[in-house]
């Protein structure tokens, strides 16, 4: 019986043979390439070959024909060669050498194949019919033979079915014995399927099972038969190789499931499944419990596990609810198409007034029928990140009011912190004191805002300015509605601009805290003064007593007018904001002229001064100065001019200012009066006195409500002002006629009390 | 570029998507009721797919599905569905009735558009 024996890890192949008398185990070791026998004692079947190409007899050394027909025993740390022998040249030669054929495996080969290898010794191609049946009656066990040829390549095998005809025949074995017989061997020889010993087993399993002879498979090295596979050891190899599969599959799962629950655990997500029946899967991310605060999650509906405390409108819910459940169990297209009605951020309220930003991902998961299995939803907590989001919006506003109250000295800035207030609080103490409707409260606190919004305007706070321009707009709607209205609600507008006032303030004050302007300890001794005074002191020649009291009356005059501004002084805010307030009427940056004539302005009237330069300056730009096509074509430069003459005398200051543009609309300030019923149409007017009619509150000429002019305020509450200080203002007409069809160009003239201003000789 | 059947009892959403899948490139037909729809399937046997309302008058969405499904003619058409809720029962009839795709309201006519596209190549 010719078997094998793996021995601990060395797989060796044996081949039992009788040698005499004795029968003698041969074993390869592939791994050390080595050959050793031993002898067996069981009684184990050789094959007594009486095949003439192997011949072994231990005893001889070499035969009559002088060939080698060697075979020693020896022990198993010995070195043997074993060289078959060669035969009568008759007989084709056989090389068949099994250290030669192993000597030409590369490797090991494949383990499972050399586990399962049977080296069952080939009969040749050549073998004599008669002892071919030999060897079949010596070994029932096996009902085939491999066939080689004399290089030892496989050429078949030869089945011990094809020889019944001999075998159950009277006459079979004599016709066997008849070398005449025209069956030969070959005629005999069956195909089988032929792998290699480095095959991959699944390859072999493959081939086998496609075109396999029953009996198994020969194996071969090189080309060179090195012994078979049966049927069953194929069927083993399989399940083998099925069970490693199937182990290293589970290795590989169970890695899987371990990644993905250390995923769970740690992540910083909130992942849960909603399965077909709404309900929650117990596997789920553990930080869920920490999202949702409660661990009470397996099993619950999935609409109660996130909207129980949410604050939702109850159709986002219904919707949500729509598009999870009805595409659940349906084509992914379902969700596909409604996906957009899903709820992506809430929040939730938890004890105390404390919310959470939650921020949710639906996820459909689909089976190969593109059905909807199961959902994974996935949900943030973005309550850190919108906190987070709103404090940098914040920080922007608040940088942005910094850079604005910057772009102002400390005084101006005070001083129109002040004066809003004041109007503020006079709008509330008239909304206070009146609850009904009253058209001239309304107007007072239309002009209120509206003046502070100019002044807002003009220094630049843009978002001052948008606000208090919102609370105009909402009070300007109830005063056209000419009905009641409702005082609490004008209030609460007001109010608005109050708090945009104090946020202003408590930027400056918590961020600017040192921030003082341009002024500082001391009194400011500007350019004009400084060069004056410096003049003065340094022309004093000091040798003529009469000129030296001149030079200290002259000193002390300058030093008088230290508190004192000049006209320039006053445009100096202005020359900033005339650029935009150019740019907002699409207009070009107009040019202005100032003559001073060495004249300083009192502190008292310089406020005033300031917003009437400032007012007038917006009307010229908004109604005065025409756009720069019509200013070419009525052959003057593109850009305005702006002008703003000051004289001085002992009882008399005053300011004139004019523009070059078209002059004042007499026909439509009359008709304006006309419908605000200023006026009855009795007799005709003098231009001079339709100029007049400007100073009336509410009567604007243009319509449409922008930032700038044209609110019907502005020239009454000069007007106003002006008188408060003593003052008064007069519009003079710049042309001769006295036709109030057309626009006449004109100035206005401001006069004050001498003691205002004084001359900086 | 399909042939597309509307069935709804409110002219305004009818309408608005006879209008928009038009837009789209479609050929659309209308109905205003299950039976309408019926008989407007029947002269226009071409249609691939039909989108109805379920809440109508003479015939409700469900049971005209249902009898377009029945009919051996008109197997390959997909029905898709309008709905507003979420209703189990209606589900299960539906899918009895071989609703391929509900279709919750408000609808949105780039998904629709683009849906009716992978619908189509399948």
């Amino acid at each position: 019986m010719m078997g094998k024996q793996v021995e601990e890890e060395r797989l060796i192949f044996r081949w039992f043979k009788r040698v005499g008398r004795k029968k003698i185990s041969m074993q390869y070791h592939i791994d050390r390439k080595e050959f050793s026998t031993t002898t067996v004692e069981s009684s184990l079947e050789v094959i007594p070959i009486k095949n003439p190409v192997i011949n072994i007899d231990q005893q001889s050394h070499t035969n009559d024909k002088g060939n080698k027909n060697r075979f020693e025993v020896s022990r198993s740390d010995h070195k043997t060669d074993l060289e078959i022998g060669v035969n009568d040249s008759s007989d084709p030669p056989v090389l068949y050498s099994p250290e030669t054929v192993i000597d030409s495996i590369e490797g090991v080969g494949n383990r499972d194949i050399l586990k399962e290898l049977q080296p069952i010794v080939p009969v040749y191609w050549n073998i004599p019919m008669p002892d071919l049946l030999e060897v079949f009656k010596q070994y029932p066990q096996y009902t085939f033979f491999p066939v080689v040829d004399d290089l030892m390549h496989p050429q078949g095998i030869i089945r011990e079915q094809k020889l019944k005809k001999f075998v159950y025949s009277r006459f079979g074995a004599a016709l066997l014995e008849n070398p005449d017989l025209k069956d030969k061997l070959t005629d005999f020889i069956e195909p089988c399927t032929i792998v290699g010993v480095d095959d991959k087993s699944e390859e072999i399993l493959k081939t086998y099972s496609e075109s396999g002879t029953t009996e198994g498979i020969i194996v071969t090295a090189d080309s060179k038969y090195l012994g078979v596979i049966s049927l069953r050891s194929l069927v083993k190899m399989g399940h083998d190789r099925e069970l490693n599969l199937q182990e290293s599959h589970n290795r590989i799962l169970e890695q899987r499931n371990k990644d993905i629950n250390h995923i769970l655990r740690n992540m910083k997500q909130g992942i849960f499944t909603i399965q077909e029946d709404g309900t929650v899967h117990h596997d789920y991310s553990v930080h869920l419990e920490t999202l949702l605060e409660t661990n009470e999650i397996e099993g619950r509906h999935y609409v109660d596990l996130l909207f129980q405390n949410a604050n939702l409108e109850k159709d986002k819910l219904s919707q949500t609810r729509s598009v999870i459940e009805n595409s659940m169990g349906e084509d992914v297209l379902t969700f596909e198409v409604n996906s957009h009605l899903l709820i992506e951020e809430y929040r939730i309220c938890f004890s105390g007034e404390r919310t959470k930003h939650i921020e949710l991902f639906w996820n459909p998961v689909v089976d190969e029928d593109d059905i909807i299995r199961r959902f994974i939803v996935n949900i943030r907590d973005k309550t850190e990140i919108v906190t987070l989001q709103n404090n940098a919006f914040q920080q922007q506003k608040e940088f942005k009011i910094i850079t604005q109250v910057l772009s102002i000295t400390r005084d101006r800035f005070e001083e129109f912190i002040k004066s809003s207030n004041e109007y503020v609080e006079s709008c509330i103490a008239l909304l206070d004191e009146n609850s009904f409707f009253e058209m001239s409260v309304i107007d007072h606190i239309f002009r209120n805002l509206h003046t502070i919004k100019g002044n807002s305007r003009l220094y630049g706070f843009d978002d001052l300015t948008n606000s208090v321009h919102d609370v105009e707009e909402s009070v300007n709607q109830v005063r056209s509605r000419n009905a009641a209205y409702d005082s609490r609600e004008l209030k609460s507008e007001i109010l608005k601009v109050d708090s945009m006032l104090k946020e202003y303030i408590m930027v400056t004050e918590k961020k600017l805290s040192s921030f003082q302007g341009t002024k500082q300890k001391g009194v400011f001794l500007d350019n004009q003064l400084y060069s004056a005074l410096t003049n003065t002191l340094m022309s004093e020649k000091l040798h003529n007593l009469p000129d030296s009291i001149q030079t200290i009356i002259k000193s002390k005059k300058i030093l008088n007018a230290l508190n004192t501004a000049s006209l320039e002084d006053l445009f100096s805010d202005v020359g900033a904001s005339l650029k935009s307030m150019a740019e907002i009427v699409g207009k070009p940056k107009p040019n202005l002229f100032i003559t001073s004539n060495n004249i300083r302005i009192i502190e008292k009237i310089s406020s005033i001064l300031n917003v009437i330069i400032m007012h007038s300056i917006r009307n010229s730009l908004v109604h005065g100065i025409e756009d720069p096509q019509m200013r070419r074509a009525l052959g003057k430069p593109a850009e305005g001019n702006i002008h703003l003459f000051a004289t001085l005398t002992d009882d008399q200051f005053r300011v004139e200012y004019w523009d070059d543009g078209t002059g004042l609309d007499l026909k439509k300030i009359m008709s304006k009066a006309l419908d605000s019923g200023l006026v009855k149409l009795n007799k005709p007017l003098h231009d001079r006195q339709i100029a007049q009619f400007i100073f009336c509150p509410g009567l604007s000429t243009t319509n449409d409500i922008t930032e700038m002019a044209g609110r019907g305020v502005g020239m009454d509450a000069i007007l106003k002002a002006i008188k408060s200080v003593e003052g008064s203002m007069d519009i003079i007409f710049l042309d001769k006629k006295d036709d109030s069809s057309s626009k006449r160009p004109f100035k206005f003239v401001l006069n004050f009390p001498g003691e205002y201003a004084q001359l900086l000789s | 570029m399909a042939k597309i059947l509307v069935v709804d009892d409110s002219e305004t959403v009818r309408h608005r998507l006879v209008l928009d899948l038009q837009a789209a490139g479609h050929e659309v037909i209308e109905a205003e009721d299950g039976v309408k729809g019926l008989q407007t399937l029947n002269s226009n046997q071409d249609t691939n797919i039909v989108i109805s309302d379920i809440n109508m008058p003479e015939m409700d969405g469900i049971t005209m599905c249902s009898k377009i499904n029945e009919n051996e003619r008109f197997k390959d058409i997909h029905l898709f569905v309008l709905t507003t809720e979420f209703d189990s029962d209606l589900k299960t009839k539906g899918k009895k009735a071989g609703v391929k795709l509900w279709i919750t309201k408000p609808v949105k006519m780039a998904k629709l558009t683009a849906v009716i596209q992978k619908v189509l190549e399948r």
